[in-house]
């Protein structure tokens, strides 16, 4: 029997279904592509990881112990707290099934088996800060071709070329989150997302992502519910000879512009847009800017290949033209989604150009405080006198003959004038009303014929960039580090991140300017940038770019760590413990690295903050030899004097071995464990020899922090047990002991209730079930564990906090007993209802608000419905 | 001023992720003095090398002319990505060097020895025959932002097309104020 790690882990086996099942020309966005071969039918094989290949579904991202050369006030503790924040940015995306993780430092020497990403410092020549992307094995698997690592590869001197790149900066942050999109498969979208260039993207660290980008990933990794519930878009695009347009951008634009998501053809014209949510859509067909060097794509997309090696090139440029065939929006007909299946026959014809007179627009505003202009710009709707700073190939040559419209606002745009400072750049006024909204608004630049449009060109808001003005320590919370942020323009859900990482916020105060935070863990010394972050994707570095107010951690001892055990056995799981001197482990901010994919953590305790108990997952082709174990909380960073060791396995070994996330609830089989739950502990040589009898003559002992378990059945692969009822909620440890042998600790989370159902029995005490079904109206009993430590013995009253749900409505049980002899066993009575709809009756157990897993009963239908009686007449 | 505050945003800024690469962008002046060769030169075979955890792409180059740097006949640019041992590694906007193409170079030789084109795209002009026999140097605008290298203000990238010669003319005359 196999157990999965995690709920991600758990839907693997559903996705890859999904994934079997799905036609590859499903497949939106744009990703590294290949084809089969240079004519059609041109089925997409994109680079992608394999997620059965990552523990927990997830990809680790190292980053080189080799830091770069950085300016004086910036450091490398601040440079990881930025990759893992961006690395989070990735992980955040909920229609993915791909986790994205900072896995620690790397000390680079060898490859790992298993797949992950890097971020490696290299010597780069003048003018390259970085690259992303991915490695992969010229092989496919399952219609995609496995990522085997990716790499984010960046400047090993980033004081290079007379302009510091400082980790702390707006354009730092997003390249990065760029960079890692690349690692990740993405390649570029031209819709203003994190993955367009920085000519037209419109995110900002407090809005790192947009809708594209978001779709991007969600069609590589899909998740069930992103597959049923948001919709898409296809069609093809030709031009007025039939000619098929390849690499043509499909734009859909919705919600008042806040909704962009687009996908770029096939070589046979053909695209599909995938992650909309259901609603209407503007779409229309676009060029993409022209290549910068031949041989290389228009954009810098990395043109597609065939397994031949040949490269596939673009279809040219054509007019960009909205769905109906007309180039005004208002003239087009939306387009209508509905979630689950994509709208068809959004066909394009366009008519083709020998070049593009105006592309690539780049808009910018001034944040105030006297800062300097900013990229993205953003609009205050309460400021009539609100401009934006356009410039663009083409623009200013032609700008007398040029037109504006926003798409889907009331925001009216002034005919663009030459800016009176700047000869290179036209200005754009705004006529605001009250309905113009708020979010990102398209822009439109209408050219004789032609038209541009510029996604995100301008982001509306309420209020102004915030300003920060000073930092100082606040002593109403004595017992707490709480600092006091000073400045204007803060909102009630403002952000403050000190370089990388944000703070805890525990107090606002609008009228005084002011935010109470919280620092993370800092590294003595260290002056952290401070910056506070609006929703509406301002921050404080637009107003004071060069990062000057800081928090100044005081000075002490750098962090140094012990290691309770300096070696384990390739293909274990093993439970460390590691004490540090100086350190300031923080719940929710501490992550424990081996430097390697090969070895991953996959619980972790912050016993104090200076004790850290982890269990690791060792996989059994990790290489043996020596490795860096570094931990990093908030923006401090230790790595242990000595190396862990990973030895080759001993097949001898004869203890009983267990493995993460091997004991699960016996109804649910997850690990959601309690005191008193009928619990399943998965491992191998539990017992000496498989027996005839459920328990053998020497029972294998079980315990939980030291308390034992009640044993109810063993083979050598499995022990069903009775978790004691005296544990303690929290982490506890697990333990098997056969006679002598004693198998490593392993750490288990205990609830304080983990309900779960294991089946319904009629009142003839037969189970419910196919052949068996439910009757409506009838009773049932469900039997059921988890419901902790209670008096549940014969209670026909006063259920606290226990419910069932019924075809998602909640009621009380009509009985609940614990059922006699079965310790842990309880049986709840239910009556079926009389009306239920098509489908399975669902009931799931909720205690204390906490659900468990649902059974899905058949119901034998009402003999009285009469279509039913014909029916059967019938048969 | 406000294009005042812009020019210094932009200059500070410096970050321009171009392509699958974060570049920065250099105007002709500064890929000149940042370059440790230029050479006009005919590419000939690639082949994939891994060195370290990095993939690069090595192309033979025949050198033509040169006009600042060690005198090469033959030199070996290194560009990231590419294919060997099975392994293959893609990044947007690293040129693709098909043999028997002839460029203007701007390359650089870094500490390891490895020899890179300087801004990688931004560092590669085609070489062409006008049909008065001259020869002329063409590359097509970034579609991004660029500093403009006298004064450092911004301006609109453009697509770069002028006479072999003039693009000489630039190169030693900034090489030879270098110099001094």
């Amino acid at each position: 029997m196999r157990i999965l790690g995690s709920p991600a882990a758990k839907c693997i086996p559903l996705l890859l279904a999904l994934l079997v099942v799905l036609p590859s020309s499903l497949f939106g966005y744009y990703h590294f592509l290949h084809y089969p071969t240079a004519s059609p039918p041109f089925t997409r094989v994109i680079e992608k990881f394999d997620l059965g290949s990552l523990i927990d579904g997830t990809v680790y991202f190292y980053v080189s112990r080799d830091g770069p050369q950085l300016a004086a006030n910036d450091s490398y503790e601040a440079l990881v707290s930025q990759v893992r924040q961006a690395l989070s940015v990735w992980d955040s995306v909920p229609s993915s099934e791909l986790g994205v993780a900072y896995g620690g430092i790397s000390e680079g020497l060898s490859d790992a088996a298993a797949p992950s990403g890097a971020i490696l410092f290299a010597e780069l020549p003048p003018g390259v800060i970085g690259l992303g992307g991915p490695v992969t094995r010229a092989e496919q698997r399952d219609g995609f071709m496995p990522i085997v690592r990716s790499q984010v590869i960046l400047s090993n001197d980033l004081t290079s070329g007379g302009r510091p790149k400082l980790s702390f900066s707006e354009q730092f942050f997003n390249s990065l989150v760029h960079e890692i999109g690349h690692a990740l498969g993405l390649q570029h979208s031209l819709t203003g997302s994190v993955m367009s260039t920085d000519v037209t993207r419109a995110t900002t660290r407090a809005l790192p992502l947009a809708a594209d980008d978001v779709a991007g990933l969600a069609v590589a990794y899909p998740t069930a519910s992103f597959l049923r519930f948001f919709g898409g878009i296809s069609g093809r695009v030709v031009s007025t000879t039939g000619r098929p347009i390849h690499l043509a951008s499909v734009v859909a634009i919705g919600g008042g512009g806040n909704i962009v998501v687009s996908s770029l053809t096939d070589p046979d014209g053909r695209y599909q847009i995938q992650g909309l949510l259901p609603g209407p859509y503007r779409v229309y067909a676009h060029p993409l800017p022209p290549a910068t060097q031949a041989g290389l794509g228009p954009a810098n997309v990395v043109l597609p290949t065939t397994d031949s090696g040949e490269t596939v090139a673009s279809g040219g440029v054509f007019k960009t033209v909205f769905y109906g065939g007309s180039n005004r929006p208002l003239d087009s007909p939306s387009v209508w989604v509905a979630g689950g299946t994509p709208t068809a026959d959004v066909d394009f014809t366009v008519t083709p150009l020998a070049d593009l007179a105006l592309h690539s627009v780049t808009t910018f505003s001034f944040p105030g405080n006297g800062a300097p202009g900013v990229h993205p710009a953003f609009v205050d709707n309460r400021d009539p006198t609100a401009f934006v700073l356009a410039t663009g190939p083409g623009l200013i040559p032609h700008l007398a003959e040029i037109s504006l419209e926003i798409i889907g606002s009331d925001l009216r745009p002034a005919r663009p004038i030459l800016y009176a400072f700047d000869a290179r750049f036209a200005r754009v006024d705004f006529e605001i009303s009250p309905f113009s909204g708020l979010g990102p608004k398209p822009l439109l630049f209408r050219l004789r014929d032609d038209i541009y449009v510029l996604p995100s060109a301008v982001r509306l808001t309420s209020q102004r960039a915030p300003v920060v003005h000073w930092i100082e320590p606040d002593f109403s919370f004595p017992d707490d580090e709480v600092w006091s942020v000073r400045g204007q323009n803060f909102g009630p859900r403002a952000l403050v991140y000190f370089d990388g990482l944000p703070g805890t916020v525990v107090g606002f105060d609008e009228f005084k300017g002011e935010i109470l935070v919280r620092p993370p863990p800092g590294p003595p010394g260290r002056q952290a940038v401070v910056t506070v972050y609006s929703p509406d994707g301002q921050s404080s570095a637009f107003t004071l770019p060069d990062g000057n107010v800081v928090l100044a951690y005081p000075d002490g001892i750098a962090p140094s760590l012990v290691l309770s055990r300096d070696s384990a056995e390739a293909g274990s799981d093993v439970v460390v413990e590691i004490d540090g001197l100086g350190t300031d482990f923080t719940p929710h901010q501490t992550v424990v690295g081996f430097g390697t994919s090969d070895i991953v953590t996959r619980d972790l305790e912050v016993v104090s903050p200076e004790r850290l108990r982890v269990v690791i997952t060792i996989r059994p082709q990790t290489e043996p030899g020596p490795y860096l174990v570094t931990v990093t909380s908030g923006l401090q960073l230790a790595e242990a004097a000595q190396r862990f060791r990973v030895d080759p396995a001993d097949p001898d070994d004869p203890r009983p071995k267990l493995s993460f996330g091997g004991l699960v609830n016996s109804a649910t089989r997850t690990p959601d464990l309690s005191p008193g739950v009928l619990a399943t502990l998965f491992g191998s040589r539990l017992s000496a020899e498989p027996s005839a009898e459920p328990v053998p003559a020497v029972l294998p002992t079980v315990t939980l922090d030291g308390q034992e378990a009640t044993v109810l059945a063993v083979t050598p692969d499995q022990i069903d047990l009775r978790i004691p009822i005296t544990v303690e909620p929290g982490v506890a440890e697990l333990r098997v002991r056969r006679g002598p042998l004693v198998s490593e600790p392993m750490l288990v989370r205990i609830a304080s209730v983990s309900p779960g159902l294991f089946r319904a029995v009629r009142s003839d005490g037969s189970t419910v079930g196919t052949g068996n079904p439910a009757q409506p109206g009838e009773g049932l009993l469900v039997l059921a564990t988890g419901l902790g430590v209670g008096d549940f013995f014969d209670s026909t009253e006063d259920l606290g906090t226990v419910q069932l749900e019924i075809n998602r409505e909640r009621v009380e049980p009509l009985s609940l007993r614990e059922v006699a002899g079965f310790p842990g066993l309880y049986e709840l009575g239910m009556t079926v209802p009389d009306e239920i709809a098509d489908g399975p009756l669902s009931i799931s157990l909720l205690v204390e608000g906490r659900r468990g897993n649902t059974l899905a009963l058949p119901v034998a239908p009402p003999l009285d419905d009469p279509s039913l009686i014909s029916e059967l007449a019938l048969q | 001023m406000c294009v005042v505050r812009v020019i210094t945003y932009l200059a500070c800024l410096g970050l321009v992720p171009l392509s699958g690469a974060t570049l920065e962008q250099l105007s002709l002046g500064e890929m000149i003095e940042q370059s440790t060769a230029v050479v006009r030169a005919r590419t000939g075979q690639s082949r994939g090398v891994r060195e370290g955890r990095l993939i690069y792409t090595l192309t033979r180059l025949e050198v033509i002319e040169q006009w600042k740097g060690e005198p090469w006949t033959e030199v070996e640019v290194a560009l990231p990505g590419g294919s060997v041992g099975g392994l293959s590694q893609r990044f947007g906007g690293v040129p693709r060097l098909e043999p028997g193409r002839e460029f203007v170079f701007f390359l650089w030789q870094g500490p390891s020895g490895r020899i890179q084109i300087t801004g990688l795209s931004q560092g590669l002009f085609a070489v062409t025959q006008a049909e008065s026999a001259e020869l002329r140097v063409t590359r097509q605008p970034s579609g991004d932002l660029m500093l403009a290298p006298e004064t450092g203000v911004v301006v609109q990238d453009r697509a770069i097309e002028m006479p072999l010669r003039d693009l000489v003319a630039r190169i030693q005359s900034e090489s030879a104020e270098g110099e001094q």
